[in-house]
């Protein structure tokens, strides 16, 4: 039986178990004998195991099998669910998300699983690893599984047991739908609503009741689509950390520290945009606070700390934005020593370093280039990243703040909003600039031939099929000086202006992009033809056209 | 006022000095890298990365004098509720506070100043950011239409 058409259900599934067996580990270790967790990690194995064998993934299903196995144990009692169980699982589901990586591009998940296989199988507990973990032994606020499935809005999550139940798969009533299509139904909304707003500037002409009476109506109806097409594209918050624990746990292991780490407001939604784009600058943020924020054990009892540090994520709303934080309790940041390397480095002059209050001081770390050398970053204990962090905080419309206090530790707050207009722009060349063009307003791009173009009375045109095209320079509707035609061909975008079709002349594309469009304030605002601006992933502001009204 | 003494910022251009309500700025620094604004009157430097938002940066002098822009000096960012934008100048010298009661009358017509300040023993012209702002507006609406390409397809649509 021919099975390859359940493959991408297949890669989902699975994909989404590894997701939540990863959490559960990371959990356990902390709560070693949660049963619920216990109980679900064997579950997830044993459901992919059967998927990967219905599939024909053999190998796949073996070595799910032996994790099945090893948690059969620790569910009999027969072993202590201790860090090197944890590591073991763990090493299983990396290797296990790697075969699936390679059946979803087309591969047959084939890998050498012999050497894991049989450290699963033979896994004996010493009396040396069998130490207690550290951390959360005492399950304070373990779950009553009967009470999971009420609403968790008020109680702010405080453990990662609490959390993993909540992230379970789909109950009955959800559905799964393309991303796709939910970014079609906001594209016709949108369309909706210019439509309505049109029919509303008629009614008035016609100076009708019932149709007035009508269009209030109409209007009521297209404002509550458009609210509950934007509440359809948001999602938990959750989504972008849930990686994160075992990410802070690898990581916390590698330097030799210890980490307690916490989320809450996992619940907030946000507009899948953002959630999407979030997982980066948080990584960078987290991987900094356990690599140069945090002290080691030692340094942190001599400074009369706890030896395990904190690092945590805070999530709420605030009016029309939603606040993200995160938080250490390390040994902090010296704005005065941040100063100095900066003007070491040449990124500052003196005049500007005297003018700097302490919050601008920190900031510093975001400047490119500050953070590339090892011993600035030694000195300064930040920086690895943060100009990336900060740019893309700015292209989903959001903005960066860092607050740091010496021996306390550093908090980074990401200001976002809540929703977001991201468009998919066409990027084209026009002498030294580049203009983004709205997707939605382009019927086609064409190359078009020297000999497919003719003169007519004062202008060009360009013969597309039966129809005559007239041609109009980008150049000169943005003022810009004419470059002269190159090669063969002339690159245009056909677009509808004043209810005509024209080919504007560009000099060539530079590629597709989704972007987030910043209306423009006074005085730019009163430039006719231009939705507004947007930061491109490289910093350049960028200025996107409307075509419709740029005459 | 509502008590609290008002502070100006004293600025330079081509070595003429100027005043600023310092409440009319949200910060001061140094010039950003800028990109061009398409169709926007010379006399802006581009348009900078300001958090995040397309903030356009406007050459004092060379609106004032109409010297070509410059991108030495230091940058003004107005605060929000005045506008988007920011202004490029030569030098800041100093913030005063009309704490020691300075001398504010009222100025000539002219350079964007309905009144100046007396400050040892100089007339200093206090910039009105609100006439300033009207202008750039009035200059920005008008100035897109003009180019020879709007004559063209408006001849082709006939």
């Amino acid at each position: 039986m021919d099975m390859s058409q359940y493959k991408d259900l297949f890669v989902s599934e699975v994909r989404e178990h590894l997701q939540g067996m990863n959490e559960a580990i990371v959990a356990l270790e902390g709560a070693p004998a949660e049963r619920e967790q216990i109980d679900y990690l064997f579950r997830m194995a044993h459901s992919i195991k059967g998927m990967a064998a219905s599939m024909g993934y053999g190998e796949m299903a073996e070595l799910s099998h032996k994790m099945e196995d090893l948690m059969d144990r620790v569910r009999k009692g027969a072993i202590r669910f201790v860090s090197a169980v944890a590591d073991l699982l763990l090493e299983g589901s990396d290797l296990l998300s790697t075969m699936l990586k390679d059946i979803d591009a087309g591969g047959s998940g084939q890998h050498d699983i012999l050497d894991l296989v049989q450290r699963l199988a033979g896994y004996t507990p010493t009396q040396s690893i069998e130490t207690p973990l550290p951390g959360k032994e005492a399950t304070t606020d373990s779950v009553d599984p009967s009470t999971t499935d009420q609403s968790l809005e008020n109680t702010a999550p405080k453990n990662l047991e609490l959390e993993i139940v909540r992230c379970k798969p789909d109950s009955p009533q959800n559905v799964r739908v393309r991303t796709e299509v939910l970014d079609n139904l906001v594209n016709i909304t949108g369309e909706l609503i210019t439509h309505k707003n049109r029919m509303i500037s008629l009614s008035r002409d016609v100076k009708a009741a019932a149709l007035t009476d009508s269009i209030s109506d109409l209007s009521r109806l297209v404002r509550e689509l458009h609210d509950e097409v934007l509440k359809v594209r948001l999602m938990p918050f959750a989504a972008a950390v849930d990686r994160l624990p075992r990410m802070v746990r690898d990581l916390a292991k590698k330097s030799g520290k210890e980490v307690t780490f916490e989320v809450s407001g996992k619940e907030i939604e946000l507009d899948r945009g953002i959630v999407e784009e979030l997982s980066d600058p948080l990584l960078h943020l987290l991987r900094n606070a356990v690599d140069h924020g945090l002290e080691t054990p030692d340094e942190r009892k001599a400074a009369g700390k706890e030896p395990a540090g904190t690092i945590s994520i805070d999530v709420h709303r605030e009016k029309d934005r939603v606040l993200i934080t995160v938080c250490d309790d390390g040994m902090g940041m010296d704005p005065q020593r941040l100063v100095s390397a900066a003007l070491e480095k040449g990124l500052l002059s003196p005049e500007a370093a005297a003018q700097l209050t302490p919050q601008q001081a920190l900031m510093l770390v975001c400047l490119p280039g500050f953070s590339t050398a090892p011993e600035i970053t030694d000195v300064s204990g930040r920086g690895v990243g943060m100009d990336a962090v900060r740019a893309s905080v700015q292209a989903i419309g959001g903005n960066l703040a860092i607050e740091s206090a010496l021996g306390k530790g550093s908090c980074f707050t990401l200001s976002l909003p809540l929703t977001i207009s991201i468009i998919q722009i066409l990027l084209v060349a026009c002498a030294k600039l580049i203009v983004g063009l709205p997707v939605t307003k382009v019927l086609r791009t064409v190359d078009m031939r020297k000999e497919m173009i003719r003169s007519r009375g004062k202008g060009k045109v360009f013969q597309l099929g039966n129809e005559e095209i007239p041609l109009v320079s980008l150049h000169r509707l943005l003022d810009l000086p004419f470059s002269p035609i190159k090669g063969e061909s002339v690159p245009a975008v056909i677009v509808k202006m004043n209810e005509r079709t024209v080919a504007l002349v560009v000099d060539r594309f530079v590629g597709q992009q989704d972007v987030f469009v910043k209306p423009f304030g006074s005085p730019l605002n009163r430039m006719k033809g231009f939705l507004g601006g947007a930061i491109l992933g490289d910093g350049q502001v960028i200025f996107i056209i409307d075509p419709a009204n740029l005459l | 006022m509502s008590g609290r003494a008002r502070r100006f910022l004293i600025f330079t251009l081509r070595g003429d000095r100027y005043a600023m309500n310092v409440s009319d700025l949200a910060e001061v620094m140094e010039p950003p890298p800028t990109f061009p604004i398409p169709k926007a009157p010379k006399t802006f430097l581009g348009v900078m990365n300001f958090h995040g938002a397309p903030l356009p940066v406007l050459d004092l002098a060379s609106f004032f004098h109409g010297d070509p822009p410059e991108s030495t000096g230091r940058i003004l960012i107005l605060d929000h509720k005045i506008g988007s934008l920011a202004l490029r100048i030569d030098t800041v010298e100093r913030i005063i506070s009309d704490i020691r009661g300075l001398q504010i009358q009222q100025q000539d017509e002219g350079s964007y100043a309905r009144q100046s300040i007396m400050f040892n023993a100089e007339k200093i012209p206090l910039l009105a950011i609100d006439l300033l702002m009207a202008e750039l507006e009035d200059e920005i609406r008008t100035g897109g239409g003009k180019s020879e390409s709007f004559t063209e397809v408006k001849a082709e649509k006939g």
